[in-house]
């Protein structure tokens, strides 16, 4: 959520940030969801603790399944009792702990609820971590996930959709024009600045190797090419 | 089989690691592989896999020749971090889906389970890699049976395949020339043949 966002950069960047300033997929996920159920409602989340708090504090009850063993045979499907209360949307948030049972739920409470809306807080590929750079699987496979076995389509939250460029432009007034978006990916950052008519900067120090930069040639539309590039964001600085 | 072993491995049987059930994993066993993986997680790992646990993953230490992926009803983050993982690091290894069913109906009401289809699109997406599925509409199968029962398929116009799903069972035996009966006590209701009126590539 955007406290945690908010103490992350100001520990990383040693800047005074308020929370109002930071706009977290967590914050933009539950934004929408208002705009889109401005009655509030009943949510099926799978995700985290930041993002239920979001979702909580923009006036919605939320479902998420606690404590629950991760397997789910076929025989317990058939005889398993799921939420039978209606349900206005069903949102997936990135969840180190998905698992088959959590897959399931979700399923049924969307087979349930055709007209819920359902809602992905970003479809990041993968992110790397570590000193052997081992991925990391993002949010963008969980969401392919349930895509595959509900059969619907996941409205994006987060970056590279315009959802997000209308949800800054609307509660902050920016100009896209005056605007400079940092990230390390093609696909999302640089995608999401180019196509919503601000400048973009790609940083070095994330997913994307110069290698791979080089491999984009002039880039596509999937992946497009940033308009600066800088080896680190302290370079701004220098 | 006919895959050669990579560089580096002692044992003579070529190594591959598996997501889905301990049939699956004997039959590959059976057939002259070491197997990794399978259904059962580590007594002592979590279910779950966190940033800090995956940063610290030593997947050198893991070489492997195929990656197979087959359904498993105790999927975990875990098993895909280390599935995404290996595919990553072993570009020369088989990434092979034993079926893409996207999902199944279960129980008098219909309830849904997720199919194979949902872990392998989750790692496709998660790896940028495309996996080799063997199971229907793939000609695999065909292959199989007509190498293992002679004569049998030698007229695929005399085969009547018999399923509940459009986009496996019913494309399977159209695109291998065969007659097909779709019944009606599966995932296909006769809405969605309402629907979808003359069919399309994919139905």
């Amino acid at each position: 959520g955007r406290h945690q966002l908010r103490d992350k950069l100001v520990k990383l960047l040693k800047l005074n940030i308020g929370v109002e300033q930071c706009v977290s997929s967590a914050y933009a996920t539950a934004e929408y969801l208002k705009q889109e159920l401005p009655n509030g409602g009943h949510v099926h989340m799978i995700g985290t603790d930041g993002l239920l708090k979001e979702i909580e504090d923009h006036g919605f009850s939320v479902f998420r399944l606690e404590d629950a063993p991760s397997q789910m045979t076929h025989k317990e499907v058939q005889s398993f009792e799921f939420p039978q209360e209606q349900f206005d949307a069903v949102v997936v948030g990135h969840d180190t702990d998905f698992n088959f049972r959590k897959m399931t739920t979700a399923t049924n409470i969307l087979a349930n609820n055709p007209d819920a809306l359902f809602v992905a807080t970003d479809v990041d590929s993968h992110d790397v971590i570590g000193d052997n750079n081992n991925h990391i699987p993002g949010n963008g496979p969980l969401v392919k996930c349930l895509e595959s076995s509900c059969q619907r389509e996941a409205t994006c939250c987060g970056k590279p959709c315009k959802t997000l460029a209308e949800l800054i432009q609307k509660e902050y007034g920016l100009e896209m024009t005056r605007c400079l978006f940092v990230g390390d990916r093609l696909n999302s950052d640089i995608r999401f600045a180019n196509e919503n008519g601000m400048k973009s900067l790609l940083v070095m120090t994330g997913v994307t190797s110069a290698e791979t930069l080089i491999s984009f040639k002039e880039g596509t539309k999937e992946n497009p090419l940033p308009h600066y590039i800088a080896p680190y964001i302290g370079f701004l600085t220098l | 089989q006919q895959k050669k072993n990579g560089e580096g491995n002692t044992s003579s049987r070529p190594r591959v690691h598996v997501i889905g059930s301990s049939g699956l994993c004997e039959e590959l066993s059976n057939s002259g592989f070491d197997i990794s993986g399978g259904p059962s997680p580590s007594a002592t790992a979590s279910p779950g896999m966190t940033r800090e646990e995956l940063a610290e993953y030593d997947f050198s230490e893991h070489p492997i020749d195929a990656l197979v992926v087959g359904h498993d009803t105790h999927m975990t983050f875990r098993k895909l971090c280390i599935a995404d993982n290996l595919l990553l690091r072993n570009q020369e290894a088989l990434f092979v889906a034993t079926n893409k069913d996207s999902f199944d109906l279960v129980g008098n009401d219909s309830r849904h389970i997720a199919g194979n289809g949902c872990t392998v699109v989750a790692l496709e997406y998660a790896s940028k890699r495309t996996a080799i599925n063997v199971g229907k509409p793939s000609g695999t199968l065909v292959d199989l049976i007509r190498s293992e029962h002679e004569g049998c398929m030698d007229d695929p116009s005399r085969c009547l395949f018999v399923g509940d799903r459009l986009d496996t069972d019913i494309k399977f035996g159209v695109d291998n020339g065969m007659k097909s009966l779709l019944v009606m006590t599966g995932v296909t209701t006769a809405d969605m043949m309402i629907r979808l009126g003359e069919g399309s590539d994919e139905e």
